[in-house]
């Protein structure tokens, strides 16, 4: 009795758990966002409940085939796909589950274990788990997307050491039950740990954005106060106009134009807000450029900029704001780091296209890892990140990064399709 | 012989203008014909009359007629879209109007010779290669028409289509030699059957193009990808 009672809650947390891997991989099929919650969580917990009762109260193996695709198949509804993705979602995963399956089994005859089929269960979801936390960080990489050293880490260590210990635990029949617990506590700590870190994940993406939010409103901030300044010593200068005009008549009329010139020239100082590199009227391109030239400037980088934009442009002050803001701050790095700073900007709007690039000079010798460009140590994750991120804002508007260096410069430049 | 046509309210800006082309005229041999003009109206009217220039130095802020309705009306009513625009400007800061007149370039003043010089060269190098022929065989005899009135070839069945600014032309042949006799920077590959001249080109999208006469052509997904890098290229070579 003591040991049916065992082998069921052992069954039934491993099958949990392995329900909890199949909702990953769907995860990781289709698109997320186009699965209903409530429906999911009705059709999982139903897929659990038939499931359990099939393998408990039927002891046939062809049944226990039949349903599990059968279930597996339907639950791909709750996503909306093509009939094709489904079916091949449905192959793929059964064909891991048994492959994780055979190994674990496999493993266990060759020690010689006792329990076979309960530790089994176990260790073959916990395989399983390794398996699809190995597709997920493979599939971030192909969307360029950072998989950190630690994501890696915890993909390999946390599930495959879960597993190992769940095997002697399992193995060692002095109290079944407490085994039992044991072994179920090992799932439910990589549950937790694998939540906990897709949090972590997600509040670093939240700070990123607040971030380019306080950004970009610093950008606009400084805008403002640009054109403010601008708007006064208009004003000024209005006030004053009447009487410019009487100083520079009775000095023309003395005859010294040299002096006439003089004055002329303090006035159109005077006009001039030296902190306005930019100004092409579109409000969000001239607010994220002067903010980066002005920082440029303050590292004693040369600017030259080549802007022709309309005042209104079909992408997002956010879109602008990231891609204009990455990349100048990987230019600003570059340039900075050598003897000759100069920084290029070339924005072109042409028949409902973008064309954005910016070139810099650089020194460091860039090294190549996995095809992203690193420049130093620590900016390595930085400027990778930076591009990785611009890389997928430009998507949006089917856009792609084009990177090309020589020995002096470095470009990044791409083309925008407006909507 | 390359015709240049300068419209700015302000005598001074037409005459320096005029002298950096002609030194430049003078230096690099080109056979250069400058025209300056007052004000819109008479630029319009001599070109109603049939004036044709090749590149047009067009203030925006004229008096009556200003630059960018002039740059509409050379565009939509008299339907020339080869003759290059350059639009000079006291300010920067323009509307999409302007934008959608597909122009050459924009320039601030006060205005730098070698802006003029690059604008020049820059313009007189497309315009040499558009006044090139293209030749094609109708029955026993060759024909040919000038690059610049081609719109599109389209291929159907055996037969290409020539659609110009004169009507459609047909005769046999395979879009692949077409390709291979038209300069690569000109006539643009967007499906298998089509190749479009740039400069009839109005408005580009990922998955379609619209002509200056307003019809669409899809760019088909095998050429999507190729399509951008060319327009990336081209961009990026200046």
């Amino acid at each position: 009795m003591d040991l049916l009672n065992t082998e069921t809650l052992l069954y039934l947390t491993s099958n949990l758990f392995r329900i909890y891997v199949t909702m990953r991989f769907l995860n990781m099929f289709f698109n997320k966002s186009t699965s209903n919650k409530r429906i999911g969580a009705i059709a999982f917990s139903l897929y659990f409940v038939i499931n359990s009762v099939l393998f408990l109260y039927f002891s046939s193996p062809y049944l226990n085939l039949f349903s599990n695709i059968i279930l597996l198949f339907s639950l791909t509804y709750i996503y909306k796909a093509k009939l094709v993705s489904r079916m091949l979602s449905t192959i793929m995963i059964f064909a891991i589950n048994l492959f994780c399956e055979d190994i674990a089994y496999r493993v266990l005859l060759a020690v010689h274990s006792k329990n076979i089929i309960t530790i089994g269960m176990v260790a073959s979801s916990l395989l399983m788990f390794f398996i699809v936390l190995l597709c997920e960080n493979l599939t971030n990489l192909k969307d360029h997307t950072n998989v950190s050293a630690i994501s890696w880490t915890l993909t390999f260590v946390i599930p495959l050491i879960s597993a190992f210990t769940s095997i002697i635990i399992l193995n060692n029949d002095s109290n079944h039950l407490w085994a039992a617990a044991g072994a179920v506590g090992l799932l439910l700590i990589n549950v937790c740990v694998f939540y906990l870190f897709d949090a972590v994940i997600r509040s670093y993406r939240e700070q990123y954005e607040i971030a380019l939010l306080k950004q970009q409103n610093i950008a606009y901030t400084n805008q403002f106060n640009m054109m403010q300044q601008a708007d006064n010593k208009i004003r000024m200068l209005r006030h004053d106009l009447q009487n410019h005009f009487i100083a520079v008549q009775s000095i023309a009329a003395k005859g010294d134009f040299d002096q006439v010139l003089d004055y002329l020239k303090s006035m159109q100082e005077f006009i001039q807000v030296p902190e306005q590199y930019v100004d092409t009227a579109n409000v969000v391109v001239d607010g994220i450029l002067n903010l980066k030239i002005g920082e440029a400037k303050k590292c004693e980088i040369q600017v030259e900029t080549a802007v022709n934009i309309p005042s209104e442009v079909g992408i997002s002050q956010f879109d602008m704001n990231i891609i204009l803001g990455n990349l100048l701050d990987n230019a600003i790095r570059g340039a900075s780091q050598c003897n000759d700073k100069k920084i290029t900007i070339q924005i072109d709007f042409d028949r409902n296209t973008l064309y954005i690039a910016v070139r810099n000079t650089y020194a460091e010798k860039l090294r190549t890892k996995h095809g992203e460009i690193l420049t130093s140590k620590k900016d390595s994750d930085q400027h990778g990140l930076g591009l990785s991120i611009v890389e997928r804002v430009a998507a949006k508007y089917n856009g792609t990064l084009h990177i090309e260096y020589d020995d002096m410069t470095f470009l990044v430049d791409m083309l925008l399709y407006l909507p | 012989m390359f015709r240049i046509a300068i419209c700015d309210d302000e005598l001074e800006v037409c005459s320096q203008i005029q002298e950096i082309i002609f030194d430049y005229s003078q230096e690099s041999h080109e056979n250069i014909e400058i025209q300056t003009f007052c004000s819109g109206e008479e630029l319009w009217f001599s070109m109603t009359e049939g004036l044709h220039f090749d590149l047009i130095f067009l203030d925006i802020e004229l008096k009556l007629l200003n630059g960018i309705n002039i740059g509409k009306k050379i565009r939509e009513e008299l339907g020339d879209e080869m003759v290059q625009i350059v639009y000079i400007s006291s300010k920067q800061g323009y509307a999409m109007a302007l934008f959608e007149t597909r122009p050459l370039h924009f320039l601030v003043k006060p205005i730098k010779p070698e802006q003029i010089i690059q604008v020049v060269k820059k313009s007189i190098e497309l315009n040499a290669t558009m006044s090139q022929l293209f030749e094609f065989r109708v029955g026993n005899s060759y024909q040919k028409i000038p690059q610049r009135e081609i719109i599109y070839f389209e291929s159907i069945g055996k037969k290409i289509h020539i659609v110009t600014t004169k009507g459609t032309l047909e005769f046999y042949g395979k879009l692949s030699e077409v390709c291979d006799s038209v300069p690569d920077n000109e006539f643009l590959l967007v499906h298998q059957s089509y190749l479009i001249n740039y400069c009839y080109i109005s408005e580009y999208q990922y998955e379609q193009l619209t002509l200056s006469n307003g019809a669409s052509l899809p760019i088909s997904q095998a050429y999507r990808k190729a399509v951008r890098e060319r327009l990336l290229a081209r961009k990026r070579g200046g």
